[in-house]
């Protein structure tokens, strides 16, 4: 088999040339400035083009005008630059943009720990704009998963025209592990489905509420109108109520129609468990480890890895604690994604294990904080 | 192939939704008349808005228009002449606009990105009610400078000037000379920018005297003038990315390094490193050496790093794992092999090395003892990882005393592992050094 030693940086990149990006925009931030270096280095020998831009508002403005000229687009920062990106994400939504965005977390707030580790941004990237419209997520939990998570995200933001966060962290990016490069997953990304007809072209018409409106670069061969602004099917400003409630439950019915294919989480249940380890990210290999241990000491404990933390596999997480008396959530922040396990599973008890110093987890403290029995060192 | 003014400018779609008397009228005619002059045709033309008044011209026009956040436009408008060279792509933007964007105004201009980009400029925020602006002539009253403003006016083309872009002109939006100065505008290579002064009857007007003569007065008073004030004919941003990347051009990917299992894989069922010396010292691309060395004996592993964020200064750590199978963990509450290569890197660690158990060992360079640690500490002494030569290369002779001390992987797989180098001249003198201390390790 052939292997490499390589960090997820590298995964992020190798994804995202994979995937057929063209267009990379980004502005350095620790710990996420490797895949600008990358891509500034990477895009011009395959013809696609990178700039740093003067800030992340324009580096991100640049992404979406190049997604709607018709490039495959890629930006990444860290949560300091998510936080610039927030209003320009809601344009994406808004103008139905296909971009992925990739945030290294470190922690926060504000500028925190650069270099510091953390996973502090679970909530924010879901509800990162105003107007309350959701964000999809994914969030990978080693090199290989930071690979075929890219290549996930590139794929859903394509064909349902929306924005797409790989939120991974220092943690991830920057560790070095071994990989068996030949086995890793991957998924096709198909081109946006494009409009076929004459002129006049109508933008942003679709169907029914989860269709996604057919795509024309800004620069074919008739007018394309793209707009952030509440708009009718042609792209004109509106406040008609009708149309204004068309419009918006759209953004949601298009990402619900694609459910099944948003649901990624890795499932390893135990017979006669009644524990059940929840965690995303890099939590999810400690949790592992933990999970490892306390399976060799004779006890019995399930877990379940979210990759797609938003929208919440909800019925995934429901059906994984079917006989759970216990869910056991560890992440590296004060308890972010416990809260859904615990709107989604009333009447369990549900323990939190958390860290919020920059350190990863341990999985000697998750068999202890969780207590999971059958896993004492 | 001709086009007219029709062909850009949707007769059908007037009147436009300004207040009576507002200036843009103006400009959007102008506009209209500007591109046809060009020649261009419509779909090979991209207008650019954000929010504001003249903001809600795109409706009039048939060309491609994007519409997008206050004061952005000049973002979009360059992401989308990136994508597509071929566009010619023009933002309409007011004095608002170019406030909130003024970063991107200037480094468009600095960039000299191919667009042209028209500021119409009314002194005050139309769309909010007539707020200053940063246009907003010094005493002039407004929403928020009722006693008149105190802040002196930006100017736009001066702005352009000091930032190294091609083309800015400044021109009254009244001027029979507008469609032409921006036709050339935007036939103008590079950066090009409008300072279009204009008239805002609703708010600026209401609570200020403007007239064609106040305005030329201030002209005066300011020591501007009319017409094109900036021409030059740097290259602009399109052509010189394509002259800056053409060696990269075609070139191919990089394809990963394979790492064959060349070794026999050392009888563990798991060991844990923690290297911990100082930034500088290189910890970070020699644990790299180590994890490779790993590989290659036909384990797997894991390389945590930490360090400050300054470069050559503070600490830099490495926790690595190394077992036969795939590593969940990355970090492990007490390491089996601890290395200490400097006093950052034992300082950073103080607390872990209090912790640690009797059944861990510390490889630390003599001088750095001694440790407050229940473990075993062995010392490495300086005779025997002295390099001569550099100081940098300091950790890979420790790097080389832990592998013998302990088989975590042999000093044959270290020795391969070094020659993974991107630069030849690196991976030389790794082996220099790998040879210089062996022989020095041979008793062990």
């Amino acid at each position: 088999m052939a292997r490499e030693y390589i960090d997820g940086t590298e995964a992020i990149v190798r994804g995202a040339l994979h995937a057929g990006c063209d267009f990379f925009a980004g502005y350095p931030i620790t710990p996420s400035s490797g895949v600008l270096v990358r891509m500034m280095r990477e895009l011009p020998k395959i013809g696609g083009m990178a700039v740093q831009g003067e800030d992340e508002i324009a580096s991100i403005g640049m992404c979406i005008a190049a997604s709607m000229a018709g490039r495959r687009v890629l930006t990444a920062t860290s949560g300091p630059g998510i936080s610039l990106y927030s209003e320009n994400l809601g344009l994406a939504i808004m103008g139905e943009v296909p971009l992925v965005i990739i945030n290294v977390q470190r922690l926060g707030p504000a500028t925190g720990g650069a270099t510091t580790g953390a996973e502090g941004d679970v909530q924010f990237v879901q509800w990162v704009t105003s107007g309350g419209l959701p964000m999809v997520v994914l969030s990978p939990t080693d090199v290989a998963t930071s690979y075929w998570l890219t290549t996930v995200a590139f794929r859903l933001a394509e064909k349902l025209r929306i924005p797409v966060i790989l939120n991974t962290s220092k943690d991830l990016v920057q560790t070095m592990e071994t990989v068996d490069v030949a086995a890793w997953r991957k998924v096709a990304v198909e081109p946006r489905t494009s409009y076929q007809g004459g002129a006049p072209y109508v933008p942003y018409r679709f169907a029914g509420l989860g269709d996604v409106p057919e795509f024309l670069p800004v620069g074919a061969d008739f007018q394309v109108r793209f707009t952030t602004s509440m708009h009718d099917e042609h792209g004109n400003l509106t406040k008609k109520p009708a149309k204004v409630d068309r419009t918006f439950r759209h953004f949601q019915e298009k990402v619900l129609a694609a459910r099944d294919e948003l649901v990624m989480v890795d499932r390893d249940l135990q017979e006669g468990a009644t524990t059940l380890v929840v965690a995303s990210g890099v939590s999810a290999r400690s949790s592992r480890a933990a999970v490892g241990r306390v399976r060799a000491g004779g006890g019995k404990v399930s877990m379940l890895t979210v990759y797609s933390v938003w929208p919440v596999p909800e019925q995934a997480i429901r059906e994984a604690a079917v006989g759970m008396k216990r869910v056991v959530v560890p992440e590296m922040n004060l308890g972010l994604y416990r809260r859904e396990i615990e709107r989604l599973l009333p009447g369990l008890e549900v323990v939190g294990v958390n860290r919020v110093d920059g350190e990863v987890l341990t999985p000697d403290e998750i068999v202890r904080i969780g207590r999971l029995e059958g896993g004492a060192a | 192939m001709s086009f007219d003014v029709n062909d850009y400018l949707l007769e059908n779609s007037k009147p436009y939704p300004f207040c009576p008397g507002c200036s843009h009228s103006q400009v959007l005619d102008a506009l209209g008349k500007a591109l046809p002059m060009v020649g261009v045709a419509p779909n090979r033309v991209a207008l650019v808005t954000d929010i504001g008044c003249i903001g809600i011209s795109d409706k009039h026009f048939g060309m491609h228009t994007f519409h997008g956040l206050h004061g952005r436009s000049v973002t979009y408008a360059c992401g989308l002449k990136l994508a597509n060279p071929d566009l010619t792509v023009v933002v309409l933007v007011g004095d608002g606009g170019l406030g909130i964007g003024g970063h991107h105004f200037l480094h468009a201009a600095r960039r000299n990105v191919d667009i042209t980009v028209l500021v119409c400029n009314n002194f005050n925020f139309g769309m909010t009610g007539g707020q200053h602006s940063v246009t907003t002539p010094h005493l002039a009253l407004t929403a928020t400078t009722s006693e008149g403003n105190f802040e002196y006016p930006l100017d736009i083309a001066g702005l352009v000037d000091v930032a190294q872009g091609n083309f800015a002109a400044r021109v009254m939006f009244y001027d029979p000379r507008l469609p032409e100065i921006i036709a050339e505008a935007i036939r103008s290579p590079g950066f090009s920018a409008l300072d279009i002064w204009e008239m805002c009857t609703a708010y600026y007007a209401k609570r200020n005297k403007v007239s064609r003569t106040v305005l030329e007065e201030q002209l005066k008073e300011r020591n501007l003038s009319t017409g094109i004030v900036v021409k030059r004919e740097r290259k602009g941003y399109v052509e010189q990315y394509r002259q800056s990347i053409e060696v990269l051009q075609g070139k191919p990917l990089p394809e990963g390094t394979p790492l064959a299992a060349e070794f026999p894989r050392p009888d563990y069922r798991r060991r844990s490193v923690l290297i911990a010396g100082r930034a500088g010292q290189k910890v970070r691309s020699t644990s790299m050496i180590l994890g490779r060395a790993g590989v290659l004996s036909d384990l797997y592993v894991t390389q945590r790093d930490d360090y400050p964020v300054t470069v050559m200064t503070g600490h830099s750590t490495a926790e690595m794992v190394f077992q036969p199978d795939p590593i969940n963990a990355l970090t492990v509450d007490a390491p089996d092999y601890v290395l200490i290569t400097a006093e950052e890197g034992r300082d950073v660690i103080r607390e872990r090395l209090k912790g640690l158990p009797e059944t861990s060992t510390v490889y630390a360079l003599e001088e750095l003892l001694p440790l407050d640690t229940r473990a075993r500490v062995e010392p490495i002494p300086a005779s025997a990882v002295d390099i001569q030569k550099k100081k940098t290369q300091i950790v890979l002779a420790c790097v080389a005393w832990l592998a013998a001390r302990t088989g975590v992987v042999s000093l044959a797989a270290l020795r391969r592992a070094a020659q993974f180098e991107e630069r030849q001249a690196i991976a030389d003198e790794n082996l220099a050094t790998l040879a210089e201390v062996e022989p020095k390790l041979g008793g062990l």
